[in-house]
């Protein structure tokens, strides 16, 4: 939940931002924007299964976002749409963390069920 | 360990207003870039109607150029008839032909060039089209055979009008014409037709390329007179030598 509050206070930044985005760094800006997300969702997912490290979160999110700008750029130069490399990477980690998410969601119940299962049942052994 | 959690939760929450905010941002700025296309697209309307004046004008301009010739031919008459000497008048005639001021009408030769219909089998397409070159050694064929006077597609050839190649066209007199071209040439029928068709002449030359060239010799053709205005800038007639000398 408050990473959709997060998501909307950004967008309102965004809309009440007072400069518009040169058309030259439209790129760059696109790059970013999809490393970001991917990270985020990243984020959400290792939250959901427990295993979130902050220093491999944030060093991800700031690198990714690097190389997507770097790759940008470098493709620019050379004239290869080389930005493709991180679309296609971080298009398909988001299918990935969505896909995470979503099982990691969809069968927690049924863990948590399990579990307290598991719990129920030991002190009954313990009786016998 | 909960201080942990919530630092993490925090980061992602910052990040994800990182994420909407990129988000807004470049969605803005998009918007932002099919407007200014927009505005191209008016803005080469604008273009397209200053041309269109344009046009206009020179139009306009053609209509003046016409009358004044009008007059300035009315006053010739008007000189002739005064008692001017009738050699004065001949000469007159001669010049104003040589200057191309009147529409001429005589005998003559009409050559046809269009744009080769073979197949490629160089593959360069520049082999197959009719160039400036092309028209430019019909003309001179035609003037070394002794034409009195030559058109190419209804444009008067001058002494300084320029044939050249520009992009898919050729201008001529400052307009462009595209294929086909129609040259005529007023002068002895037999001759000209005679110096084109000739055995390794132009139109054999033209001819291996696959270009079709039609010569017809004709009784009557018309040659209008040159559109422009030929203005003398630098040149000027020379003194005699005895007055330069002093």
């Amino acid at each position: 939940m408050p990473e959709l509050i997060g998501l909307l206070v950004g967008l309102v930044a965004g809309v009440l931002f007072p400069w518009a985005i040169p058309s030259q760094y439209s790129l760059y800006v696109a790059a970013g924007l999809l490393a970001a997300l991917d990270s985020a969702l990243g984020g959400f997912r290792a939250r959901i299964k427990g295993e979130f490290k902050l220093d491999v979160f944030l060093s991800g999110t700031v690198g990714n976002t690097a190389i997507a700008a770097f790759l940008t750029w470098l493709g620019q130069k050379l004239g290869i749409p080389l930005y493709l490399a991180a679309v296609v990477v971080f298009g398909t980690r988001m299918f990935q963390n969505f896909a995470e998410i979503r099982r990691e969601l969809l069968t927690s119940r049924q863990k948590r069920d399990k579990i307290g299962q598991d719990i129920v049942l030991e002190p009954e052994d313990g009786t016998k | 360990m909960k201080k942990l959690k919530n630092k993490g939760e925090l980061a992602v929450v910052v990040v994800c207003a990182v994420v909407g905010f990129l988000l807004a941002a470049q969605l803005r700025s998009v918007k932002l870039n099919s407007a200014a296309d927009a505005t191209n697209a008016s803005r080469l309307e604008t273009l397209q109607n200053l041309y269109n004046e344009a046009l206009d004008k020179q139009d306009g301009l053609e209509q003046q150029l016409a009358q004044a010739q009008h007059e300035l031919g009315v006053y010739r008459e008007e000189a002739a008839a005064g008692g001017g000497s009738a050699a004065l008048v001949h000469e007159l005639e001669q010049l104003s032909i040589t200057a191309g001021l009147t529409d001429l009408e005589g005998p003559g030769v009409a050559v046809v060039l269009e744009d080769s219909s073979s197949a490629n089998v160089t593959g360069d397409e520049a082999d197959y089209l009719i160039h400036d070159s092309d028209l430019l050694s019909v003309i001179n064929e035609l003037r070394s055979a002794g034409a009195e006077a030559i058109s190419l597609n209804g444009e008067r050839i001058l002494a300084t009008s320029e044939i050249r190649c520009t992009g898919a066209v050729v201008t001529v007199n400052g307009r462009r014409y595209a294929a086909p071209y129609v040259i005529m040439a007023i002068g002895d029928a037999n001759t000209l037709y005679n110096a084109l068709t000739m055995r390794n002449g132009v139109v054999d030359i033209l001819s291996q390329w696959g270009i079709t060239v039609k010569v017809t010799a004709g009784e009557l053709l018309l040659i209008p007179k040159y559109n422009g205005t030929v203005e003398y800038q630098y040149a000027r007639t020379a003194q005699e030598p005895e007055e330069r000398g002093e």
